[in-house]
């Protein structure tokens, strides 16, 4: 796996009520991710770009919704998120309140 | 709150605030509770946002807001505490603003200067007493005969005081210029309308003569670009008018308002207002000599906040009299003219209200009425003005204070070394020295 693979794995963070629950109730943290990553690559680049070190990771592809203009039919490219629990004590901070 | 005031001269000060940082922080979280209660985030019902992600994004907003509450509200609480008086808004400097720590800030203004003195016991003032006479009642009508000059137009060559109306076209060099031009121009000869030599070439024209000017602009010109130059006017005489002073008669002295119509009546009613003209102007004269008194030798040092609201107001003032008069609304006003005599008003409102607090003085109701009264009287209807005065808090409280200011001027003389003198009414409204030249 090279560097710059795992740089592009992560695509952004997911910030909704949902995600801090997760982060509250069981040390999760959320991801959207390519498409075609793997759980192992998610645990590397966490791992690497975080200095975290994750227990396990839960992943889910999420079909983009069917949207209409007008007559014209549209649809959201499918993407996939993935629910990285970290070992205990660490914690990624998104919204820099800490810094 | 701990609260330390510093003195940094006669009438500034330092005042050094510390708030808790409980209360600071106590503050800071309330504001966040309620700001999460309706603040939108994208990936959350409105109002579901969770406290700690609310804090993260708006924390600096909220810790500047808290600070800003709790910085005037206990601003005022420390003033209050301190017992100081300020004069005018203080400039406040936070020290420091960081969550979990004291808030603590330094608040610098001026407080009210002690005044030296408060009376003038020992000044001497004249006060000026005067009873028109018959005279000053026929130099009034003669006046007002002139105001009402009838122009009669004739055929006899123009002389010194005559009325002609004209037309002219001006050039320099042969070139019109703007301003240079005019019909049916009104010019009395040694009324200094024009340029006086313009006036004395027009001398000895007949109505419907036409002649030319020759004239040189003086040096000292407004206009820059005609200054000194040589120019040329060709004039058209319309009308040569004679003046001729309105008999006093009863449609004379009926358009005065005088409904009898009678000399007597006429100069009755004129010597009133001659008199009514001069206790007004004697009053002001003493006005005048009794602030100029306590203002001399009472050296203290003014609030520059004041000054500078005083002199904003001059400012605002002098603004909206050039606009009326036409003047563009952005013509550059130089603050440091007024500046003097806004010293001058507040160093007087300071003393004045000194003074009024030292003795106690207030607005006596049978004077304030008496005050409206004089007022009301020159109206249609003086209830109505009475009433439309007495309605109004701010309206009142006007009248109150010229009451307090008459009051003021009153009980201050009574300690001064008073001379009465008498002049004729001629002195009195054109006084050759200044009255305030004296002492």
């Amino acid at each position: 796996m090279n560097v710059e693979r795992l740089h592009q794995v992560l695509r952004r963070p997911i910030i909704s009520e949902k995600s801090t629950n997760a982060a509250e109730s069981s040390r999760q943290v959320v991801f959207e991710v390519l498409t075609d990553a793997t759980k192992n690559e998610i645990k590397t680049a966490v791992e690497g770009l975080f200095d975290v070190s994750v227990e396990g990771v839960q992943v889910i592809n999420v079909r983009g919704k069917v949207k209409r203009f007008g007559k014209t039919p549209g649809k959201r490219t499918n993407w996939k998120k993935a629910y990285v629990r970290l070992a205990e004590g660490d914690d990624i901070d998104f919204l820099g309140s800490g810094a | 709150m701990d609260v330390s005031v510093e003195n940094t001269g006669a009438i500034g000060r330092k005042m050094t605030v510390k708030i808790p940082a409980a209360d600071f922080d106590q503050n800071i979280e309330s504001r966040l509770a309620t700001l999460a209660k309706t603040v939108k985030l994208p990936g959350f019902r409105p109002g579901k946002v969770p406290l700690k992600v609310v804090e993260a994004r708006y924390s600096e907003q909220v810790l500047h807001e808290a600070a800003e509450e709790l910085i005037s509200s206990s601003y005022h609480d420390a003033v209050v505490q301190e017992s100081v008086e300020t004069a005018g808004p203080p400039s406040i400097e936070p020290k420091t603003m960081t969550r979990g720590e004291d808030l603590e800030y330094v608040a610098t203004f001026e407080v009210f200067p002690q005044i030296p003195r408060t009376d003038i016991a020992g000044t001497s003032i004249v006060r000026k007493s005067c009873q028109p006479e018959e005279e000053d009642v026929t130099r009034t009508i003669e006046t007002l005969r002139k105001r009402r000059t009838i122009w009669e137009a004739g055929e006899s060559a123009a002389e010194e005081g005559d009325r002609l109306l004209i037309d002219f076209k001006g050039s320099v060099n042969g070139e019109p210029f703007e301003g240079g031009e005019a019909e049916n121009y009104p010019v009395i000869l040694g009324g200094s309308t024009l340029l006086p030599e313009f006036e004395a070439q027009l001398t000895d024209l007949k109505t419907g003569d036409q002649g030319t000017v020759d004239l040189t602009f003086p040096e000292d010109y407004p206009n820059e670009e005609l200054a000194g130059q040589p120019a040329k006017f060709s004039v058209d005489v319309r009308e040569v008018a004679k003046p001729k002073l309105p008999e006093i008669d009863e449609d004379f002295i009926k358009s005065f308002g005088v409904e009898e119509g009678t000399d007597e009546a006429f100069r009755n009613q004129i010597l009133a207002n001659l008199e009514k003209e001069c206790s007004q102007k004697v009053r002001s004269d003493t006005h005048e000599a009794v602030m100029e008194a306590l203002l001399l030798g009472n050296d203290f040092e003014v609030p520059e906040t004041l000054i500078r609201e005083e002199t904003e107001r001059a400012v605002t003032a002098a603004r909206g009299q050039m606009q009326q008069q036409g003047l563009p609304a952005d013509t550059p006003v130089d603050p440091e003219q007024f500046r003097n005599s806004a010293e001058r008003r507040v160093r007087l409102g300071l003393v004045m209200h000194t003074i009024v607090k030292q003795r106690e003085i207030k607005p006596d109701d049978n004077a304030v009425r008496q005050r409206l009264e004089d007022m009301a009287s020159s109206y249609d209807d003086p209830q109505q003005f009475i009433k439309w005065y007495s309605e109004d808090r701010s309206r009142l409280s006007q009248v109150e204070a010229a009451v307090v200011e008459d009051q003021v001027v009153e009980a201050l003389l009574t300690d001064a070394d008073v001379t009465d003198s008498e002049v004729s009414f001629e002195d009195l409204m054109n006084p050759t020295v200044p009255d305030i030249a004296q002492s």
